[in-house]
């Protein structure tokens, strides 16, 4: 396997790890390459799990939202953790991205 | 294996959490050593620069009064990752683990093995590697840069969730990565107890195919099952979540392996933040005095 290949695998990696059916993507996109499913589902659920404590450790507006209607904020993390790539490790660029998709999406920005 | 000790030493975790910090006190000085993790002492300045947070100050002062050293443990180092795009992320990464080097002067440095920055997706949750030349010499290189700041570094056995490959082709895999000077092996025991259950394998045989004069420091923390409702099936997944008592299958890993780790440094017993009560204390403070117990009975 060359690095391109290992490049590509481990991208595909990360887009089945956050699709809304990781284990519908990966059957898809690579049927060649058998994955434990079970153990697919529960990393992208321990992804978004520390996807959504990253978000909180560094954004007022999420954690102000999430104390006042927690139902609704973890309905709309969810829509965010499919629609917007997390693109950085970084709690505070996670918190800016929020930002921006949630003021698409709520109309608002604090 | 670099700088051999007469006796290897215990550690415990400090986490970024005032009240993990206050409860523990009592138990610190049981410790010969801390483990951080860097990460968790950074913050972004006002020009998207890291900095240091308030931990770094309060870790800091741990070691000094307590005249404890610290090795580092890091979370953000996505060793095994392939695509040249995390370069400058990587560099960055280095050069603010260098200026934490200046002021705690890490024994040693090592992160999980796998890839947690995948394409162009962030995930933190280290992802198991195909087990193959090309990606063992990916880690090498990733090791030999990492050198350049600490002596000694290391990566520990992940704990994965799915594998790319057969579970009982990781020790030759970590052979393949391991074969420059003071490259070691962070052996935590509860990642191995965790594969084993969820695989249905064999915990012990696995750890008899590894090559344990390359451990520099083990692991001993706990777990739990995840909830039956995470999966469509109700099945339950042993998790290392680090929120419980080490378990009894994991100690006697711990007394399985211990005579064959001849160049082990450290024994860390890790607890994760938020996960620490009053009541958990004595039980910590157990578990640091029943590590020694044994590290004195072997070595």
């Amino acid at each position: 396997m060359s690095i391109e290949q290992l490049a590509q695998l481990q991208a595909l990696l990360g887009a089945a790890l956050t699709a809304v059916d990781p284990v519908a993507f990966w059957r898809e996109q690579l049927p060649e390459q058998p994955l434990d499913e079970d153990g697919l589902r529960i990393a992208a659920l321990l992804v978004a799990k520390l996807r959504f404590q990253r978000l909180t450790n560094a954004s007022p507006l999420a954690n102000d939202w999430f104390a006042a209607d927690p139902q609704g904020f973890t309905e709309a993390f969810r829509s965010y953790h499919h629609e917007v790539v997390s693109s950085s490790l970084d709690p505070w660029r996670e918190a800016d991205a929020f930002a921006i998709w949630a003021r698409e999406h709520r109309g608002t920005e604090n | 294996m670099g700088t051999p000790t007469s006796s290897p030493r215990i550690g415990i975790a400090l986490q970024p959490e005032v009240r993990y910090l206050e409860l523990l006190q009592p138990v610190f000085d049981d410790a010969d050593y801390f483990e951080i993790a860097p990460e968790t002492m950074w913050a972004r300045d006002k020009s998207g620069e890291w900095c240091s947070n308030d931990f770094f100050d309060v870790f800091l002062e741990e070691g000094r009064k307590r005249r404890k050293p610290f090795v580092a443990h890091a979370v953000y180092g996505s060793i095994g990752t392939v695509d040249p795009g995390d370069g400058e992320r990587q560099q960055a990464w280095l050069h603010r683990i260098a200026k934490d080097h200046e002021a705690f002067r890490f024994e040693w440095l090592t992160d999980h093995l796998g890839a947690s920055v995948l394409g162009e997706h962030s995930l933190a949750l280290p992802i198991a590697l195909p087990m193959n030349e090309a990606m063992a010499g990916v880690v090498r290189d990733r090791l030999l840069q990492w050198q350049q700041l600490v002596p000694d570094v290391g990566f520990e056995n992940s704990a994965f969730y799915f594998l790319l490959g057969e579970w009982r082709d990781e020790p030759a895999f970590f052979r393949q990565i391991l074969t420059a000077p003071r490259t070691h092996l962070l052996l935590d025991l509860h990642n191995v107890h965790t594969i084993a259950s969820n695989l249905g394998e064999d915990a012990a045989g696995y750890l008899q195919r590894l090559d344990l004069t390359r451990v520099i420091e083990i692991h001993l923390s706990g777990g739990v099952d995840s909830p039956p409702d995470w999966l469509p099936n109700k099945r339950s997944l042993r998790l290392d979540s680090h929120d419980d008592d080490v378990p009894e299958a994991v100690w006697q890993l711990f007394e399985q392996v211990l005579p064959r780790c001849v160049n082990l440094r450290g024994v860390t017993l890790e607890r994760m933040e938020g996960t620490v009560d009053a009541a958990d204390v004595p039980t910590i403070h157990r578990e640091l005095h029943r590590i020694r117990e044994a590290v004195q009975r072997v070595h």
